[in-house]
């Protein structure tokens, strides 16, 4: 499969002028490198890859498009890029080279351009004793992260990270720069909190910050055959477990890869991880009954806020895998049955991970001033996750994973988590009744010709 | 008695004899008692430091061996205690113990030392080394405290350390240091300025290493600067500060992946310090490190004590003539008595690159000479510079970005490099691929010069790029990271450093999930890398990078601040940042890290800001008194606006830049004033002198600019000068016939009292119909035109009525006489050089009358105006003068000189033809037929013209009747019979013997003998005998092969060329002479011949000689004798050197290389021992 020039002649020379010329045009030798995005198994086939460093170059990239006929997708690390669709006519706009973060101690508050990572943000954060609602991998880009909701290991204690966006600057359809916030372009500011990339490219964010500097965290692991027994207490504990814990229960078939450490490589375990924000005894007591299920490995201790972002052992640079997801309004004895039948011993499965993460908390309630993704509706989030280094492993990946999401269907919500959501879906299902009715109208006064491609569209053509 | 005590103290230890300590008291008159009381104050002495002991065999003070001996303890004598102080000072690393220790030696001193010594001889040394040792541990004292964290304090202090002895540069140092850490950046600045000026002013030098590593890093913020904390040890204090560790600079840096080219490297420098020559080229597209080995170059020059004399070129000062040549040597001028030495001898004229205004230039012009026409002055002068330099120190002589060098220097490095054989001279530049080159011809000698090496630096390997990306970002360098470094700048290692610098300034960690951020980067353009950092930095440094930009390379602080417009301190701090992020080079005065850089800033700026800026800059420029080029330079970029201001600087700039010999740039500058537009009344001098500077290089142009004065101007005088220029500029330069047209109609126009020049201008007319081989019907039967008076019109119309008269086959007496008086008091060689002078004294040399030295004279002329044109007509015709009289040797070398300075000179239709003519026939006459054609095979086909033409292929015609080819050379003679056809003196145009020549060897002898009978009658006709004589023999010859008797003419032939220089032709006649007589008369005339034949050269003849004198029963060597075979360059350097004259006294005295002259004398010596050998 050759990607093919669609751009004429003239464009041609004036894309090329843009970004100081980071510019990726097919057959160019750059061009393959630009164009893959985090998950390595999406092929995405843009008309063209620009990597501007500034807004004014993102400005020029938008007019440009604008005049030439062609559609621009905003794009940093490329995590959750499968839903995108073709990307024949579209500019794909990296903005990896738009990087840099500024804390503001005082105001408590972090800047964030564009293609800034999660962990570039929560280095500078600790070295004032902040911390952000950062997720569970250290580069997962905060811009993509931060408008879709953003769910990590503060979450039941400080609810989504959209919801703790304060500012987002942004270049509109017309090229114009501007600043969306409590008091500026609120109805922008809004709908940006949760409703993703669909309004306009997103040149910096600015979210308040946490005075977070350690926190009780770490992970137990039995082997796999403990799987049943330790959901079962697990999923009853974090339904009525505190606020200030959120925790993750994941059966894991880790390859044998040498970079994996010794007492886990090669193995099938069932691992709950997480991070409490109290101190150590209050953490202790919270987490005894989980405790009393003997775990083989138990790392629970006092660490470093910035360790947390390693502490879920995602796989960091571009990754091969499919993934699969599904939130869940509750799981009764029989739902356990179902997940464990499905990806525990003997269920066959070939899921790295299968993955609950545990809701509720703040990220159930609804924030006064919230965006329009105002809180998960359901206790777990589903996460199925296969490798995919080979076409035949990706689609045996898709079949386990689908067969997990669909064995848990009968206590699905109603409600998708679209930051998770690897595929195109009504993206109604995003968000609440009231917010949905406000946010689908939106697209139409901020880019009426749809210019900007987002991985959710929310409204499509 | 204390001059005693003194005098023990000084040799502590040591015994001092009594009549040393007689001496020293009373050096001029010891008194008789001298003895006894040097006793009396040894005892005395004794008592007042002994007062315990009585008698002189132990204590302090002793007697001993016909002397004294004062032995005490360092502890007893304070002198030595405070020199063991220092040293105990000098071992302690903890700066506060240093100081008390310092503090404690000072405190010993009591006043001056030895005070009541002053003045005593013996004593004046101790007392400097005292007083120097105390100075030194009063800068040591301050530097332990400014160690121990003191600043503010100690400023006051140090200032008037400073004002006492301002040129020691450890206490500006150690004041800078003070004032940086006490906050006072501007004043730190302000004294390292104070400090620069004063050495400058009292020792005309620069400051040293120390002070300058200094200001590069107080410009740069230096961390290195601050306190050292106080628990780590300072550095050895007492020495200066080398160049500590840097903030991020292209030298801190690896160097990977040139293993390859660094050993290449090595070997040329080794190559050519011992003298064997060498160039070094390094070549290779922007960014590839070109520049870093070059510096490499540098540091290898450092370590071997080998100097390094250093430039750069410069897009905006393509145009400064001589810009380069002055960046590499003014720096060893600076000091006068260097300077002097530096500048003697031939070396003197190279002053006037340097400073138009020096002697050179007065005596230049005390010659007479046209302005403009110096640069073969210059270039000699400055390659003895070279030279001189070189004997001092083996000598690197490094150019960075030579594609940019302006054209008279890179005229001057091409000069050098052909002339660098011998010398420890290593000439290395940097050259950019793809880069459009004015000067492509220059650039092309230098680079295929045989001596030349080429390096070209290869990209970066992954390996190289992973190194490199650790060095500077630290971390791990994931193998994804490096490989996007990797991929994003294929190896290119400026593109890497860019991409480095930027990825450092945006804090991003080497870990994969950062390798996106790369690519993303590294695909910009360095250029837009560079914005986007500047664009990053404060509004300040946006202003000071631009200003940089605009001034270019070397700007200076105080213009930068005029420019950009703020305060010095603003600038100082914005240059930190620029260093800091790579933009900016860590070094003073100011400068892009790389021409991309400076280009991307450039380039940034909108074009009319741009030129608004050049204008800025050319004003504030010329306030700071910069010189008239600096501010021509911008001014050549500014808006046009009729400013008689911009017209009088670049008229000045034009003026000085000319009398350099940097014509090439005078000729831009006044092109660019003429487009100001100059007020209507200015123009036409600008004009005249534009065409005047273009007539040495571009004659097209020139003719246009004279012909566009001439037209303008309208005072009488410049008027007719401008028309006798531009009439003889034509004759080179213009098309066929223009000159003849233009002289007529100017000749026209002028005045009628203007007869003088008049009839220069018919001299001009007349000369240029013959040369460019116009129908001359017009007045060649018209009566001799009447010369009136001895200007130098009538000198001119005189030399080319000889010229008229000679062709013509006139009376032979009338053309010498019409010739002398042309050449009788010099006049006409002042004012026209190397047209109507040559075409005078050729007449007298076709009349077969003595010149005397005149061409030798005439080359010294040349030699000493530094007059290109005229060495090279001088050298001409002194080839085509000793050729005829049978000096082949030297006259090839002459010959083959002019045809090279001639490409050199730009010229090369109208006279190259004759000496590539000339030079066959010599190399004919030597009897090196083959020679002859691989000279000819390897001229380059260009057009010929006129007579040079006929020249050119007569001798082609020659060359094939030598080499058997008698039907092509009948084919050739046809084919140009009616070139020239007007000159019927077969002195000039012997056509009827070339022909019967050819036609003897193909057997149609009759012809040849009608053909030469005729050519008799004429040569008879016109009467000199070397022409007489060579028609006799060859008619001689042709009657001997038709089988008729041609005895007579050979005798007539020999006996009259036995009175002639024309040994060649002797010789041979010799030959057939000799070949109709028996015993000693024919032994006679062959002996008679080859003498002749060795003297001259002509190897083949006198081969010829020798195998007839064999077969006579002579024994005759195969080789010439070689005493007797000097050519007269040999003969003149053997001669001075048996006068005791130097090597390098007889290079300059003949101008020839030490290496020429060196080699001629051993090869004359290894000669003279053989024959000597040989004959014993």
């Amino acid at each position: 499969m050759t990607a093919e020039l669609t751009l004429s002649d003239a464009h041609q020379q004036t894309i090329r002028t843009l970004c100081g010329g980071a510019v990726h045009l097919p057959g160019d030798p750059g061009y393959d490198d630009a164009r893959v995005p985090w998950s390595m198994t999406v092929d995405q086939r843009p008309a063209a890859v620009v990597y501007p460093a500034c807004a004014d170059e993102v400005a020029e990239v938008v007019r440009f498009a604008a005049r030439a006929g062609l559609r621009v997708a905003p794009q940093g690390t490329g995590h959750n890029a499968g839903p995108l669709g073709p990307l024949d006519d579209v500019i794909l706009l990296r903005t990896s080279a738009m990087t840099g973060v500024t804390i503001d101690p005082v105001a408590r508050t972090a800047r964030a351009e564009a293609g800034t990572l999660w962990q570039d943000v929560v280095e500078a954060a600790s070295k004032h004793g902040f911390d952000a609602l950062h997720g569970s991998s250290p580069d997962v880009g905060v811009v993509g992260y931060s408008l879709g909701g953003g769910l990590g290991w503060f979450g039941r204690q400080h609810g989504l990270q959209s919801n703790s966006v304060t500012a987002v600057e942004i270049v509109l359809a017309d090229g114009s720069l501007v600043r969306a916030d409590a008091t500026h372009h609120t109805d922008l500011f809004w709908a940006l909190r949760g409703g993703g990339g669909n309004f306009g490219v997103v040149t910096a964010i600015e979210f308040k910050l946490y005075p977070i500097e350690t926190a009780y965290a770490g992970m137990l692991i039995w082997d796999w055959s403990h799987a049943r027994r330790v959901l079962s207490t697990w999923s009853a504990w974090a339904v009525d477990a505190p606020d200030l814990i959120t925790t993750s229960f994941r059966i894991m078939q880790i390859p044998p890869l040498p970079f994996i450490p010794e007492p886990v490589r090669g193995r099938n375990i069932v691992m709950i991880n997480g991070a409490a924000l109290c101190y150590d005894e209050e953490a202790e007591a919270v987490l005894a009954p989980l405790r009393e299920l003997q775990p083989e490995i138990d790392t629970f201790g006092r660490a470093p806020a910035v360790s947390l972002t390693r502490l879920h052992m995602d796989p960091e640079g571009p990754t091969a895998g499919v993934t699969r997801t599904v939130m869940l309004r509750e799981l009764p004895a029989e739902a356990i049955d179902a997940f464990v039948a499905a990806a525990g011993p003997d269920s066959g499965s070939c899921l790295v991970s299968a993955e609950l993460r545990q809701l509720g908390g703040a990220v159930g309630r609804i924030p006064r001033d919230a965006g329009a993704l105002t809180h998960l509706e359901g206790q777990f989030q589903l996460f199925a996750a296969a490798m995919a280094p080979t076409p035949e492993m990706a689609a045996a990946g898709h079949a386990h994973a689908d067969r997990l999401v669909s064995q848990m269907q009968p206590w699905a919500a109603r409600q998708q988590y679209l930051n998770f959501t690897e595929r195109q879906v009504d993206a109604s299902t995003g968000y609440d009744e009231h917010s949905w009715l406000r946010l689908r109208e939106l697209p139409a006064r901020f880019d009426p010709d749809g210019l900007f491609v987002a991985n959710h569209q929310l409204v499509r053509k | 008695m204390r001059s005693v005590l003194a005098l023990l103290l000084m040799h502590r230890g040591d015994v001092v004899s009594v009549d040393r300590l007689a001496d020293s008291l009373w050096p001029d008159d010891p008194p008789a008692t001298a003895a006894n009381t040097l006793q009396s104050y040894v005892s005395h002495l004794r008592r007042r430091l002994d007062p315990d002991r009585t008698t002189g065999a132990g204590g302090i003070l002793r007697h001993r061996a016909g002397g004294y001996l004062l032995d005490a303890t360092p502890e007893q004598v304070d002198a030595s205690m405070f020199e063991r102080l220092l040293q105990t000072a000098a071992q302690l690393t903890d700066p506060a113990r240093r100081r008390g220790v310092l503090v404690d030696a000072l405190a010993l001193w009591k006043g001056p030392a030895y005070a009541d010594q002053h003045g005593q001889p013996w004593a004046e040394a101790e007392i400097a080394r005292l007083d120097e040792l105390r100075q030194v541990a009063r800068e040591q004292l301050l530097e332990s405290r400014l160690a121990c964290g003191e600043s503010a304090v100690l400023v006051p202090e140090l200032e008037g350390l400073v004002a006492d002895q301002p040129l020691r540069e450890e206490r500006w140092r150690l004041l800078v240091l003070a004032l940086y850490r006490s906050g006072r950046q501007g004043d730190a600045l302000g004294a390292l300025r104070r400090a620069r000026s004063v050495l400058a002013d009292e020792l005309g030098i620069d400051p040293g290493p120390a002070l300058r590593s200094l200001e590069a890093e107080v410009l740069a913020q230096s961390p290195s600067l601050d306190t050292p904390a106080a628990t780590s040890p300072p550095a050895q204090v007492p020495q200066p500060r080398t160049r500590p560790a840097q903030p991020p600079s292209a030298d801190a840096d690896p160097l990977v992946d040139r293993d390859f080219e660094l050993g290449e490297l090595r070997a040329a420098f080794d190559d050519a310090i011992v003298g064997r020559c060498r160039a070094l080229l390094v070549e290779g597209p922007p960014g590839i490190g070109k520049s870093r080995l070059l510096s490499e170059l540098r540091t290898l020059a450092t370590r071997s004590n080998v100097a390094i004399c250093a430039a750069r070129g410069s897009e905006m000062e393509r145009e400064f003539g001589f810009g380069v040549v002055r960046q590499l040597f003014e720096p060893a001028l600076r000091d006068d008595a260097r300077r002097a030495r530096l500048l003697t001898g031939s070396a003197a004229s190279a002053a006037l690159v340097f400073d138009p205004s020096s002697d050179a230039s007065a005596a230049i012009d005390a010659l007479e000479a046209p302005r403009g026409d110096v640069s073969f002055a210059a270039l000699h002068g400055l390659y003895w510079l070279a030279v001189n330099l070189a004997e001092e120190s083996p000598l690197v002589l490094a150019v960075d970005d030579l594609h940019w060098c302006d054209s008279a220097s890179l005229r001057f490095l091409g000069y050098l490099a052909h002339r660098l054989e011998g010398l420890p001279i290593l000439i290395a530049a940097t050259l950019r691929t793809g880069e459009p080159q004015a000067d492509d011809a220059l650039l092309a000698e230098l680079a295929h010069d045989s001596n030349t090496l080429v390096i070209r630096p290869t990209l970066l390997t992954a390996d190289g790029v992973a190194e490199l990306v650790r060095a500077r970002l630290g971390g791990p360098a994931e193998p994804a990271f490096v490989n996007a470094c990797h991929r994003t700048t294929s190896g290119n290692p400026l593109l890497l450093r860019q991409l480095l610098r930027a990825l450092e300034a945006d804090g991003i960690r080497t870990d994969s999930a950062h390798a996106d951020t790369v690519t993303a980067i590294g695909s910009r353009a360095i250029s837009s890398m560079v914005l986007m950092r500047l664009r990053r930095l404060s509004a300040a440094a946006l202003s000071t990078a631009r200003a940089i930009a605009v001034l270019g390379d070397g700007a200076q602080l105080p213009v930068v601040a005029a420019l950009s417009q703020l305060s010095e301190d603003d600038v100082s701090g914005a240059i930190a940042a620029l260093v800091r992020n790579e933009i900016v080079r860590d070094e003073y005065p100011f400068g892009f890290v790389h021409p991309l850089v400076r280009d991307a800033v450039y380039r940034d700026l909108t074009p009319g800001e741009r030129e608004l800026q050049h204008e800025r800059a050319a004003h504030v420029l010329a306030e700071s008194r910069a010189t008239p080029e600096q501010v021509a330079a911008h001014l050549m970029q500014v808006p046009r606006r009729a400013s008689q201001w911009v017209v009088d600087t670049l008229t000045d700039a034009a003026r000085r830049t000319a009398d350099r010999g940097a014509l090439a740039s005078a000729v831009a500058y006044l092109a660019r004033a003429l487009e100001e537009p100059p007020p209507p009344e200015r123009r036409a001098d600008l004009l005249l002198d534009l065409g005047w500077y273009e007539s040495f290089g571009d004659g097209p142009a020139a003719v246009e600019h004279l012909r566009a004065a001439y037209a303008d101007l309208t005072d009488p005088t410049r008027r007719s000068s401008a028309a006798t220029t531009l009439a003889r500029l034509l004759v080179f330069a213009g098309r066929r016939g223009e000159a003849a047209e233009f002289a007529r109609r100017a000749a026209a126009d002028l005045p009628p009292d203007a007869v003088d020049v008049r009839q220069g201008l018919l001299g001009l007319e007349r000369i240029s119909h013959y040369m460019h081989g116009l129908d001359r019907q017009t007045w060649s039967d018209e009566a001799e035109p009447p010369i009136i008076g001895d200007g130098p019109g009538a000198l001119m119309l005189a030399a080319q009525v000889a010229w008229d008269i000679t062709i013509a086959g006139g009376r032979r007496e009338r053309a010498a006489e019409l010739a002398r008086f042309a050449l009788h008091d010099g006049k006409l060689q002042r004012v026209d050089t190397g047209l109507l002078p040559i075409v005078a004294a050729v007449v007298l040399d076709l009349a077969d009358e003595d010149l005397g030295s005149f061409w030798d004279d005439a080359l010294a002329d040349a030699h000493a105006r530094g007059s290109m044109f005229a060495a090279l007509a001088a050298h001409l015709w002194r080839g085509y003068h000793l050729w005829r009289a049978g000096d082949l040797r030297e006259a090839q070398q002459s010959l083959l000189t002019s045809i090279e300075q001639s490409e050199q000179w730009g010229n090369p239709t109208i006279g190259v033809p004759y000496g590539e003519s000339f030079t066959i026939g010599v190399l004919l006459d030597r009897g090196d037929v083959q020679g002859a054609r691989d000279f000819v095979q390897h001229r380059p086909n260009q057009p010929r013209l006129g007579d040079g033409l006929r020249l050119f292929r007569e001798s082609l015609a020659r060359l094939l009747i030598a080499e058997g080819k008698p039907d092509e050379a009948l084919a050739e003679l046809d084919s140009i019979r009616q070139l020239q056809h007007g000159v019927a003196n077969p002195v000039w145009r012997p056509w009827r013997s070339l022909r019967a020549q050819a036609l003897g060897a193909i057997g149609r002898v009759d012809e040849a003998i009608k053909l030469t009978t005729d050519e008799l009658a004429l040569a008879r006709a016109w009467g000199a005998p070397r022409l007489t004589g060579r028609t006799l023999w060859l008619l001689g010859e042709l009657r001997n092969q038709a089988g008729l008797d041609g005895r007579a003419e050979i005798r007539e032939a020999a006996d009259l060329l036995r009175g002639t220089t024309a040994r060649v032709d002797c010789a041979r006649a010799l030959l057939s002479l000799a070949r109709q007589l028996d015993g000693g008369d024919r032994d006679a005339a062959l002996f008679d011949g080859l003498a002749r034949a060795e003297k001259s050269g002509a190897d083949a003849v006198r081969s010829d000689l020798a195998a007839a004198l064999r077969s006579a029963g002579h024994p005759v060597a195969d080789q010439p004798n070689s005493a007797i075979t000097l050519t007269t360059t040999e003969r003149r350097i053997a001669a001075m050197a048996d006068s005791g004259a130097d090597v390098r006294e007889i290079a300059q005295a003949l101008f020839l290389t030490p290496h020429t002259v060196e080699i001629t004398l051993e090869s004359v010596r290894d000669r003279l021992a053989s024959s000597l050998n040989s004959s014993a």
